[in-house]
């Protein structure tokens, strides 16, 4: 049998291939070219006279002195880390709850769940701004006459507009648009289980708790560590939410690296400067995902 | 007794964190509803009306009479369907790859496509409207179905390559045995086996490439205009917003979709948790 | 028998070469503007069409919103496509300045019929006698106030027409601010991320005496004297708490602000566009005769030691033709069209704003305040036109923001002073 399969080496090769060519063609011939922009003093004005000229790392040394860029660094490890963390905490929360045997109706609650992840960045930062805007805002309306929501706090205006609460805020907006997913890969992870173990424990005695420790956790960590790193992945090339709902400010208080790349490439023109911060940006995130697979592969072997 | 009053609190504990969770869920559609429902001019008070029962249809009828817009939404559609469509027939061919031969450079291969998702998608647009400048694609259907297509493949890849993981090796060898080539034996009898996980990706391809806003205005957005984009157009000249509109606008946009979800949402969710993602 | 049919084929062969002679020569011509352009460039076209019978002549138009249009135009210009007429907003004309292929001034048809604000401007972009474009319509900015609002504290008969005016009436509204709705501010003025923070403090700027940068645009002046007080002016009313920050940098764009003012949010608005009374008004379903009952209108006012008042803002889309034009001189007829006075004249929507040239104002008389409009349009400032400006003008409102934020904590002038100095490193390089 073994050999049947070994004959036909080229067929591996031969299956992934379209999906190499089109990944190659559509992301990494742009990646290269970006990056010899990335090299250039190149602004908008430049592109259109073809004037872009190399000046080698000069980019990439100007990152370091630029106040905005660790600015905007330091922003986007609160937003990532919080929102992951909330992503993956809730999903597994929720995950596990939904499958708890005595819940009813668990497939309602995960249609209603999945919305959020269903909805487009567009509606979701319009209907957000709506809730949270100072002037025309539901949430400070809804507060104006309800003792309950004021003694909570909700009849503060400053949600978007108090540098240090904004980040917070839209943590909280991406938490609610992308934990449907960790809800999703945490399921799996809870039905790879076999309900055997829990049985046997439950003859011992153990607690909820025990069982979620010493049973589930351990056996969830795969499932935990991808879910960790697809979710950051994606979470550091999140704009399109912030650039609708606060374009960033106020005065930079919620602007992430990769709002910054898009600002500086667009509004400002820096088509060079945006493209070695976009390489800078690949770094940290491609660095931050080999430390989870080093958890991960150690965990593994281990 | 005791044992079934604590397992009692603890079940009303899970119901009230699913409860508050659906409610958090659904506030954002909720407020856009009521705001999508008020007359126009329920924003002329200070603090707006929000919460008088003047309620009023109009703002649906105009959105939903206008061609334009049917348009937007139709065009998102096809992009969409089309664009996941090629995104899982390719990415499944090479999810079957990885999950059922072992070959130079497998592991290497699967990192890197994964670590493709992470390539910030400001870095990529003008590159891209350098190249389909000059293919002569820049505005046109195909640009978006391609762009769309790769942008979901890696994610399926993973998702396939679980997929086919959780489908027994046996069947297809049982196959090779009958005398099927190994790329028959995916035809015959891996393909119909992983109904469920290409559903759940062809959904969760569907609904990014659906959503996109940045592509479609970029290398799109005159002549080919999604609803996404579409959506940003019911301001005017000076930027200003027809909040009531827009609401509605949206509010409709989301009614098909979640509709659809509703139906198949089964399907991707055993697609989803069936096939899992094993590392 | 045979002699007619010969007849008749050689007439109809005759028929067919003459007209093969006269088919019409086939133009298209490519045009990227904003979305609202579409009726008033199918207008121009037929325009065109008419005028040139022995044309075939096709427009071919992209039409964008406001951030992607400057970037398409951007694109498409590098990679050389032969776009014939483009618009471009005045805030980022710098950047294409070097893009345009340039009109013989002599040639700008009613050269006397420019208002007077935009003739000095039409000046001041012709070099050797050749200008960058013609503008269609521009905007304005004047400071409202809600006389419902005024007269609900008894507040009546207002006039505001310099700085001191503007904190006499604040301090009236804040002394019965418990009569005003719940959340409702004294003042508002504009902080948030966009552009509109900007112009609308620029006017306090020129009205003060001051600018943004020297004459020859090569350094900051803005922190200058009228600088420090235009901005303290904003810190006035921040002090005595008439207007919160939060209310102040409330987020998304100008659009929220200006609905907020249309409700009764700020009392006194301290700058707002002209089109406060007009789109905005309609977007929430007011009339104009509602309009003029509900709010009253003054000029941008003065400091009471005197200065310009109505100095403010002008915007507006400078209609040029692009250097890798195939049909430039069809683009210039076409661009007349557009911008002549004879298009304000033409029912139909797609107009920017009011008019540039004076025998089109009469247009506006069904405008809410058109007479201070009118006024304001001869107080036009306008922003610097250099390739830096979408940077500088970054910078510039991060230290309003900045200001806001820290009005107790910081003096105007050390911010100012602080922004220039970034601002003349840039201009510097």
């Amino acid at each position: 049998m073994k050999k049947r399969f070994s004959k036909t080496k080229y067929i591996p090769i031969l299956l992934i291939l379209p999906a190499i060519v089109m990944l190659f063609l559509l992301i990494i011939f742009p990646l290269i070219w970006s990056f010899f922009t990335s090299l250039k003093r190149m602004t908008l004005l430049d592109l259109m006279l073809h004037k872009g000229k190399y000046i080698g790392f000069q980019n990439y040394v100007n990152i370091f002195k630029d106040s905005l860029f660790w600015n905007s660094l330091k922003n986007a490890f609160i937003f990532v880390a919080l929102s992951v963390i909330g992503q993956v905490g809730f999903g597994l929360l929720l995950a596990s709850i939904l499958h708890d045997k005595s819940i009813k109706g668990p497939g309602i609650f995960r249609a209603i769940f999945l919305i959020p992840w269903i909805i487009s960045s567009v509606v979701a930062a319009y209907s957000w701004t709506y809730i949270f805007d100072a002037n025309l805002g539901f949430l400070p309306a809804l507060a104006y006459n309800n003792p309950i929501l004021k003694f909570l706090g909700f009849e503060r205006k400053d949600w978007l507009t108090n540098p240090s609460i904004v980040i917070y805020i839209l943590v909280v907006i991406n938490i609610w648009k992308g934990t449907a997913f960790s809800i999703l890969m945490q399921s799996a992870g809870l039905q790879s289980i076999p309900d055997s173990l829990y049985e046997s424990s439950e003859v011992d005695g153990a607690t909820t708790l025990q069982k979620f420790v010493f049973i589930t956790l351990p056996l969830l960590m795969p499932f935990i560590l991808i879910n960790l790193i697809i979710t950051t992945m994606i979470t550091f090339n999140v704009y399109d939410l912030i650039l609708l709902i606060t374009g960033g400010g106020p005065n930079h208080a919620s602007e992430v690296l990769s709002l910054y790349i898009y600002n500086r490439g667009f509004s400002w023109g820096d088509l060079g400067y945006a493209a070695s911060l976009s390489l800078v940006l690949l770094i940290v995130n491609l660095t931050v995902t080999v430390l989870y697979l080093v958890f991960l592969r150690s965990r593994e072997t281990s | 007794m005791m044992h079934s009053k604590k397992k009692r609190t603890k079940i009303i504990l899970a119901y009230a964190v699913l409860a508050s969770w659906g409610i958090f869920s659904l506030f954002p559609l909720f407020s856009m509803l009521l705001i999508a429902l008020k007359p126009k001019n329920a924003f002329m008070s200070f603090p707006p009306d929000y919460f008088s029962i003047r309620l009023t249809l109009d703002n649906f009828m105009t959105v939903l009479k206008d061609p334009n817009w049917i348009g937007y939404y139709g065009n998102s559609i096809l992009i969409a369907l089309l664009a996941s469509l090629i995104s899982v027939s390719v990415g499944s061919l090479a999810g079957f790859s990885f999950a059922r031969y072992n070959f130079r450079m497998k592991w290497f291969l699967m990192v890197f496509i994964l670590a493709l998702q992470m390539i910030p998608t400001a870095s990529i647009i003008i590159p891209f409207y350098n190249m389909f400048g000059d293919l002569r694609l820049l505005d046109t259907y195909t640009v978006l179905i391609l762009v769309d297509s790769v942008g979901t493949m890696p994610f399926v890849i993973w998702l396939m390559r679980g997929y086919f993981l959780t489908i027994p090796r046996e069947l297809e060898e049982a196959a090779l045995i009958d005398g099927c080539s190994g790329l028959k034996a995916f035809w015959k009898i891996a393909f119909p086996l992983a109904a469920p996980g290409m559903a759940a990706s062809v959904i969760y391809a569907f609904v990014r490439a659906f959503n996109d806003y940045i592509i479609a205005r970029t290398l799109a957005g005159s002549k080919i205009v999604t609803y996404t984009v579409g959506l940003t157009m019911f301001t005017n000249q000076y930027e200003g917003i027809n909040l009531t509109l827009i609401s509605a606008a949206s509010f409709s946009a989301l009614i098909p979709i979640v509709i659809m979800f509703a139906l198949f949402h089964k399907y991707f969710v055993i697609g989803m948790t069936g096939g899992a993602l094993k590392g | 028998m045979k002699k007619r049919l010969f007849v008749v084929l050689l007439i109809s062969l005759l028929i067919m070469i003459s007209q093969v002679g006269i088919a019409k020569e086939k133009v298209v011509l490519r045009v990227v503007s904003r979305t609202w352009a579409k009726d008033v460039i199918n207008w121009a076209t037929q325009k065109l069409k008419e005028n040139h019978p022995e044309l075939d002549i096709t427009v071919n138009y992209s039409l964008y919103d406001y951030n992607e249009c400057r970037t398409q135009l951007a694109m498409r210009l590098a990679r050389g496509e032969p776009l014939d007429v483009i618009t471009v907003d005045h805030i980022w004309l710098g950047q294409f300045k070097d893009m345009i292929y340039q009109i013989d001034q002599k040639e700008i048809k009613d050269y006397s019929d420019w208002v007077p604000s935009f003739r000095s401007l039409m000046e001041k972009y012709a070099t050797k006698g050749k200008t960058l474009g013609l503008y269609a319509g521009t905007d304005v900015r004047l400071l409202f106030w809600n006389k419902e609002l005024m007269k609900k504290l008894g507040i009546e008969n207002v006039r505001i027409k310099t700085w001191r005016d503007v904190k006499y009436y604040a301090l009236l509204i804040k002394l019965k601010e418990n009569l005003l709705p719940k959340g409702a501010k004294p003042v508002g003025f504009m902080a948030g991320p966009t552009e509109h923070t900007n112009s609308r403090w620029y006017d306090y700027l020129w009205a003060a005496g001051g600018d943004i940068l020297s004459p020859d645009e090569t350094k900051a002046v803005f922190n200058g004297e009228a600088g420090g007080k235009a901005l303290e002016f904003y810190g006035w009313f921040l002090k005595h708490g008439m207007l919160s920050p939060e209310d102040a940098l409330s987020p998304t764009n100008g659009a929220v602000y200006d609905q907020a003012c249309l409700n009764g949010k700020f009392v006194i608005s301290l700058g707002n566009g002209h089109w406060l009374g007009d789109s905005t008004a309609r977007d929430i379903g007011m009339s104009h005769e509602e309009f003029l009952q509900k709010f009253g209108a003054a000029l941008i006012p003065a400091p009471d030691e005197g200065g310009e008042r109505g100095a403010c803002v002008a915007g507006g889309y400078l209609w040029a033709i692009s250097k890798f034009a195939k049909h430039p001189k069809l683009a210039e007829e076409f661009i007349y069209y557009i911008t002549g006075s004879e298009e304000w004249n033409v029912e139909g929507k797609g107009k920017y704003g009011i008019p540039t040239v004076s025998s089109a104002l009469p247009t506006i008389k069904n405008l809410p305040y058109h007479d201070l409009i009118e006024e304001a349009l001869r107080h036009a400032h306008f922003r610097p036109t250099i390739p830096e400006y979408p940077k500088i003008a970054q910078i510039i409102r991060d230290a309003i923001q900045k200001y806001v934020m820290n009005y107790d904590k910081m003096s105007a002038k050390e911010i100012l002073d602080e922004t220039a100095e970034k601002v003349n490193e840039i201009l510097k390089k």
